[in-house]
């Protein structure tokens, strides 16, 4: 009875305010558009000239890049247990995994083979200037995962960020040394973004749903590549010289070899990594 | 002119809506109250309600008496007056008078709710961790013991027993945030660096509600009542109440499937998160 007596009250009171609100306030002066809600986030500066790191650097040799580098990551000891990642909080993310997905970190194969390491050149490029790529690399938001979860990206490049879940996302990159970028996307929206300094392993995270995340690896050049399943990388257009090899996996840490290549080698290399 | 007949439109067809959704469960007041001090709570409410809403219609109705009495009148100057101590007085000391009896009248509900705390051994303890956007909660599994592998880790799903006490540690990874499950009128302030407890009984199970309103879909509700962000917004979730067989086996059955799952990187920071907060510095150069 006194619940009654109070929702009835509520009704009233909040009818009157209504009425004044809406019969009283004039039309706000017509462009809604200009209150700010602009969704396009902050860009980062274009970065090209740090990305091509000034200097006395003279530009790549392309003509003179023949000789290359591959190989394969493997893992040696006890393979870590693969686990599974809980989807929770979402009907749409769940919907899309009616089991739970593994987890990414450690996608090791029958044959020891670990996929998701980025392999580049550490040193050993560094006097050159690279052109920046014009295709952009693409990060999408699919199935509440990120795709793909470990990419390389030149400084400078754009990376466009795509959603292509009927759901909200929020697009978190936590990087260090980069200018941070957090913006939110919904469905088939797409954003791009660049960074302007060398990072490796810098997370980017969804906000909304904790289990999603992505590394970039930004560096000043193009020589770097990302081993998919099977191990297997290359690193195809390197000219003669000396460089460091470096292989950086999200959770196993870093290994690098030291290589020389002579005028149309092509060199096979091989990383071991173990827990 | 075309703008301001709809904006009459709808300042007629608003308490229309109103009116003919009077029937929802929870009515426009509060919603369902489902816990053992949510009467107390409720009552408080009422009785604040009443004390503003008399206030507002005497109010109301003096200024609109005022109004119509002392309008415009040809050939009649306006009286000027400049101020009244005895006025002055009056509503000044009376409004003082309602907060400080308030203040009184209240003790006995904050000390059942915020003092009260139930003792750790006969209660279910829950570990809360919130972040932008999202409410972690982890449970001690069938070990008993917080920090273990037999820990279920749930995200923006609560479950809790009906009829048995349940306490809540709560803390922020990032910025504040506020606990809010309004069938429990249970509301927790979360403040970074600060180790938070709250807790609450449920009386009525998921299941029973359900049943009652008809609607196999219904769930309690959690909600975030601190702006905390862009998404803040989306950090809401369930709160399912189970019989305490229920959840003694949805506890066992998550307790033995918690070592399959990658725990959530959120509770590395767990007891960082309650003590105090250090900031990573930006290594040098950053564009930030």
């Amino acid at each position: 009875m006194t619940t009654q007596f109070f929702n009835r009250a509520l009704i009233v009171f909040l009818s009157v305010a209504l009425s004044a609100t809406f019969t009283l306030t004039g039309c706000g002066g017509g462009d809604d558009a200009g209150g700010g809600g602009d969704a396009t986030p902050t860009k980062t500066d274009d970065g090209g000239s740090k990305a091509s790191g000034g200097g006395d650097r003279t530009p790549f040799p392309a003509a003179k890049a023949t000789a290359s580098v591959s190989g394969k990551v493997m893992f040696k000891g006890d393979k870590p247990t693969v686990k599974k990642i809980r989807i929770q909080g979402d009907d749409f993310c769940m919907a899309q995994h009616p089991t739970a997905p593994n987890d990414e970190t450690y996608l090791i194969g029958d044959d020891n083979t670990i996929a998701n390491v980025f392999v580049y050149v550490k040193s050993g490029a560094d006097k050159w200037e690279f052109k920046v790529p014009s295709t952009p690399v693409m990060l999408e938001q699919k199935g509440c995962t990120y795709m793909p979860h470990v990419f390389g990206i030149m400084a400078g490049q754009t990376v466009t960020v795509k959603s292509s879940d009927e759901t909200k996302h929020n697009v978190h990159f936590k990087g260090k040394k980069n200018k941070a970028f957090n913006f939110s996307q919904v469905f088939n929206q797409s954003d791009d973004q660049k960074f302007s300094r060398e990072e490796i392993m810098a997370p980017v995270e969804c906000d909304v749903h904790s289990w999603m995340r992505s590394y970039a690896n930004i560096v000043y050049h193009t020589l770097h590549d990302v081993t998919a399943a099977g191990g297997a990388f290359e690193l195809p257009k390197l000219p003669p010289g000396d460089y460091e090899i470096a292989a950086v996996h999200e959770a196993l840490g870093t290994q690098t070899q030291k290589i020389t290549v002579a005028d149309g080698d092509s060199k096979t290399i091989e990383f071991t990594f173990s827990k | 002119m075309h703008c301001t007949i709809t904006k009459m439109l709808l300042g007629v067809l608003a308490p229309v809506f109103l009116l003919a959704t009077e029937g929802r469960a929870d009515g426009w007041g509060l919603p369902e109250n489902i816990s053992t001090f949510g009467g107390e709570i409720d009552h408080q409410f009422n009785l604040i309600l009443v004390i503003t809403t008399i206030t507002f219609i005497v109010t109301m109705t003096v200024l609109v008496i005022a109004l119509i009495r002392f309008r415009h009148k040809e050939g009649k100057k306006a009286q000027h007056v400049h101020g009244s101590h005895k006025l002055e007085i009056i509503w000044t000391l009376v409004p003082a008078a309602i907060l400080l009896f308030l203040a009184f009248y209240q003790t006995k509900t904050w000390a059942l709710v915020k003092m009260d705390t139930p003792d750790k051994s006969d209660s279910v303890v829950i570990q809360v961790f919130a972040k932008q956007f999202e409410w972690n909660f982890r449970y001690a599994g069938t070990d008993g013991i917080f920090d273990t592998e037999d820990d279920p880790c749930t995200i923006k799903e609560l479950y809790v027993p009906v009829n048995k006490n349940v306490i809540l540690e709560i803390r922020s990874l990032d910025v504040i945030h506020s606990l809010f499950l309004p069938h429990l009128r249970f509301k927790q302030d979360v403040i970074p660096g600060m180790r938070m407890s709250a807790w609450f009984q449920a009386t009525k199970t998921t299941l029973q509600a359900r049943s009652e309103r008809g609607d196999e879909k219904f769930n309690y509700e959690i909600a975030c009542t601190e702006l905390c962000g862009i998404e803040h917004h989306t950090m809401k979730g369930t709160l399912s109440i189970l019989a305490q067989g229920e959840f003694d086996t949805w506890l066992a059955k998550q307790s033995v499937e918690a070592a399959q799952f990658s725990r959530p990187e959120i509770w590395d920071d767990w007891e960082r998160a309650g003590g105090e907060l250090e900031i990573e510095p930006l290594e040098e150069h950053a564009d930030h």
